[in-house]
């Protein structure tokens, strides 16, 4: 916090505004989790209002969900929070479908939500640990490059990771 | 700020950003990433990348490998921290195999028979035996070098005596090796009186490498009398080593098998039943998709 803040012990609110134009009201300490926003807030100072056009009111919501959830447990000087925020973590990505999951990991990534980042990659990576290529390719939408006989060759030389 | 840069991405399908691509293979298990050099030309050029290969190796779990002293070619890894009951067996697939030499960015540095020096990374099933060194009976070095990017291989000749800590009688030690990059030495420090005679086992740590002055006394282990060991003091008069985990447990190989002793709680909990041999060659571990073949 700044040294000319007067206001160290009261709580500021900024608002946060989605591209659908959804906003949000969410103490600054909650929102300064996000990379983006601490940055914004650190440039611009007495800006209240801050606009992200590129992130929707649903997973906005979502990601300062999960700030605040942090950002509470990490008040609470316990030496159990890092459990309760694991097992928090847990439950949070426990029944996201695909796409929801990915919108997620692309507004934190957006706003560099940094923690929430690896929560989602690692969630990401666990769902696509031991699939097949073709799987692969569905799941990121990605179309084979490969000239004839390349794709081959790069199998027959890891032959036993296809096993 | 400019928060218009990125491309907007509001289509009902997402596609992920190349950044976001990247956190997610570095979070893969080597044997998926091969296979994921399949998908297209940008992934296959990304996890052929050294600094790819580097990241990732900084991402994979912990582990611990060790022999069977007289099975040798079975190596074993063991899972650190939450993952201890995870013991897997790694297959070396030449025979003439004698002991782990080093262990560095997941390869295996191994010597067998006649000088022979290989390098194994069992995480991507390949082997490399390296051309013999010009002299006989050395010691190896093993590393990888950031400088280079790429591994070395040092067969050490010239000794340099160092005296080993005064409290300590020479028949005592059972093991020399490396904690927290630290020269260490493991050696016995008697057995607990009572009906049953637990071993104590005591660790120093050369502070300052080359100074003899500077051993200190790390540890002191004493196994608890109520870890059910029969007949401790045969069980621990073996020749096996003593491994440690980067969360600072210690890993005892005695008559009955491997086990897992936390200096914090003084527990012991038993991994692994073995009664032939004694486990030897303790060398941290973990994953990497450094290519070896030439």
């Amino acid at each position: 916090m700044s040294s000319s803040s007067t206001t160290t012990t009261t709580t500021r609110l900024l608002m946060l505004k989605a591209s659908d134009g959804v906003t949000f009201e969410v103490e600054e300490a909650v929102a300064t989790k996000l990379g983006a926003i601490n940055n914004m807030v650190e440039e611009e100072g007495s800006e209240d209002l801050i606009c992200l056009p590129n992130v929707n009111g649903k997973f906005l919501g979502m990601v300062l969900e999960w700030c605040k959830k942090h950002a509470n447990n990490n008040t609470n000087s316990d030496k159990g929070n890092d459990e309760v925020n694991k097992w928090w973590d847990k439950e949070f990505v426990m029944d996201l479908d695909q796409n929801t999951l990915y919108h997620l990991l692309m507004a934190a990534d957006y706003l560099s939500g940094t923690e929430l980042v690896d929560l989602l990659t690692e969630k990401v990576a666990s769902m696509i640990r031991g699939k097949k290529v073709e799987e692969i390719r569905e799941t990121f939408k990605i179309k084979s490059d490969f000239l004839p006989g390349q794709e081959e060759e790069i199998r027959k030389k890891n032959s036993w990771a296809f096993e | 700020m400019n928060f218009d840069s990125k491309k907007k991405t509001t289509s009902s399908t997402a596609i992920l950003p190349d950044d976001v691509i990247l956190e997610i293979l570095l979070r893969l298990d080597a044997k998926s990433l091969m296979r994921f050099k399949c998908v297209c030309k940008s992934w296959k050029s990304l996890i052929s990348h050294s600094v790819f290969i580097n990241l990732h190796r900084k991402h994979q779990l912990p582990y611990t490998v060790f022999a069977n002293s007289l099975e040798p070619s079975e190596i074993l890894s063991i899972g650190h921290s939450k993952n201890f009951n995870k013991i897997s067996e790694l297959r070396f697939p030449l025979v003439d195999f004698k002991s782990i030499e080093g262990s560095d960015s997941g390869i295996l540095c191994l010597s067998g028979d006649n000088d022979t020096i290989y390098l194994w990374n069992p995480a991507i099933n390949q082997v490399r035996k390296l051309p013999s060194p010009p002299i006989s009976g050395f010691r190896l070095g093993f590393g990888y070098s950031t400088m280079t990017n790429d591994f070395k291989v040092v067969a050490v000749e010239l000794f340099k005596l160092f005296d080993i800590p005064k409290p300590i009688e020479e028949r005592l030690i059972k093991n020399i090796g490396k904690l927290s990059e630290r020269l260490a030495i493991y050696a016995y420090d008697g057995f607990t009186p009572g009906p049953k005679h637990y071993p104590i086992f005591q660790i120093w740590v050369m502070k300052e490498y080359g100074i003899s002055t500077s051993w200190i006394k790390h540890l002191k282990i004493k196994l608890p009398s109520s870890s059910a060991i029969e007949d401790p003091r045969s069980q621990f008069s073996n020749n096996g080593d003593l491994g440690f985990t980067n969360d600072g447990c210690i890993l005892i190989s005695s008559a009955k098998g491997l086990h897992l002793y936390d200096p914090k709680n003084k527990l012991i909990r038993h991994l692994r039943r073995q009664t032939m041999g004694c486990f030897i060659c303790f060398h941290d571990y973990a994953e990497s998709i450094f290519q070896i073949e030439e």
